[in-house]
């Protein structure tokens, strides 16, 4: 049992389960997480845009808080910008692709990912904090400690992003492990 | 019956086998292997109405296959468990001689284990060889060049012959 050809025969000799005799289920679930796919994305959108609008309101509503409140539209706009640009900007290989296209494509998303997760901080992070400052001081001041209190909530925010993607990074340099298998 | 459900039965049934090894050479477990299968599955039923014949659909349902076990080391990175051992693989004993039978179930049980402790790339590579695909379908599956097909492919068999010269890992 040590040639090749032996292997070859033992191989397709394992017994394989029948297939489903109903596509039912198979059906069922592929609708969805379609579904689960496409409210994913409108979710994002739609939170993006009801903060948008509610803070255009306020903005047009209230003359103190004009600034804080449109720069929280800003902020959202950016936020949801910066989402989509890389959703776009990174696109997934095809589920049929050759497997060294679908390496490179996931290691290329899994690459961003990394980086959103690193820099959210920067991008997510302290642009909230900063708007909802502007709030804070627009008010007048919600109490002496909010600031503070804000600081903190922002640098574990932050801290947690940068520990999921330290988390992540390790499936990145995996793909790129791969990647480079295939490149050799 | 639609014809996308005729189309998928047909697909099953010839290629059906074959998803169900390379599953379990990618997974640990049963469980793991069950749930890698259906997302093979899964996934071929999501794509079939956007399959266009650019492949054959051996070639296509292979590539979908590979890319869903390699998909799912990424789920795989954040709940990483000891191997848990894959269920034996035995076949229906057709032959008067059951020692013989347990014999080649011992031998295929260390096919897989060998397989499975092959880097990601070796291991597509040494399966779709066990599954006896040309080196020019293995070529198009991975995205590689013929003759580095076979270039590697020599290399990857030797590590297999290795891998089955040691002692299984104890579990």
């Amino acid at each position: 049992m040590n040639t090749f050809d032996d292997l070859q025969t033992l191989w397709q000799e394992a017994p394989a389960p029948r297939p489903p005799d109903r596509l039912d289920d198979l059906k069922a679930e592929a609708s969805r997480l379609d579904r689960t796919l496409r409210w994913r994305d409108l979710r994002e959108l739609g939170a993006a845009a009801a903060v948008a609008l509610f803070f255009s309101v306020v903005a047009v509503t209230w003359d103190d808080v004009r600034i804080a409140a449109l720069a929280t539209v800003g902020v959202s706009v950016w936020i949801a910008a910066v989402i989509i640009g890389v959703r776009l900007g990174v696109p997934r290989a095809s589920p049929w692709a050759p497997l060294r296209e679908a390496v490179a494509a996931e290691h290329r998303w899994l690459r961003a990912q990394t980086a959103l997760l690193r820099w959210a901080w920067l991008w997510y992070v302290l642009p909230a904090t900063v708007s909802i400052l502007a709030f804070d001081y627009a008010n007048g001041g919600f109490g002496p400690v909010f600031p503070y209190l804000m600081a903190a909530g922002a640098v574990s925010l932050g801290w947690m992003n940068w520990k999921a993607a330290d988390e992540l990074s390790v499936t990145r340099d995996a793909f790129a492990a791969h990647l480079r298998d295939l490149s050799v | 019956m639609s014809d996308l459900d005729a189309r998928f039965r047909l697909l099953l049934d010839a290629h059906g086998p074959a998803l169900w090894r390379i599953a379990g050479a990618y997974a640990r477990s049963r469980p793991d292997r069950e749930d890698l299968y259906q997302d093979m599955l899964l996934q071929a039923w999501r794509s079939l109405p956007s399959f266009r014949g650019e492949a054959s659909e051996r070639t296509w349902l292979t590539r979908i296959a590979l890319n869903v076990a390699i998909g799912a080391v990424r789920r795989r990175t954040t709940r990483d468990t000891a191997d848990a051992p894959t269920a034996v693989e035995t076949a229906p004993a057709s032959g008067p001689d059951p020692l013989t039978e347990a014999d080649r179930a011992d031998t295929r049980q260390r096919l897989y284990a060998a397989v499975r402790q092959l880097p990601e790339v070796d291991r597509a590579l040494v399966v779709l060889s066990l599954e006896e695909r040309p080196h020019a379908e293995i070529a198009e599956v991975l995205g590689l060049s013929v003759s580095n097909v076979a270039v590697r492919l020599h290399r990857a068999r030797q590590r297999l012959a290795d891998l089955l010269a040691d002692p299984l890992p104890t579990s």
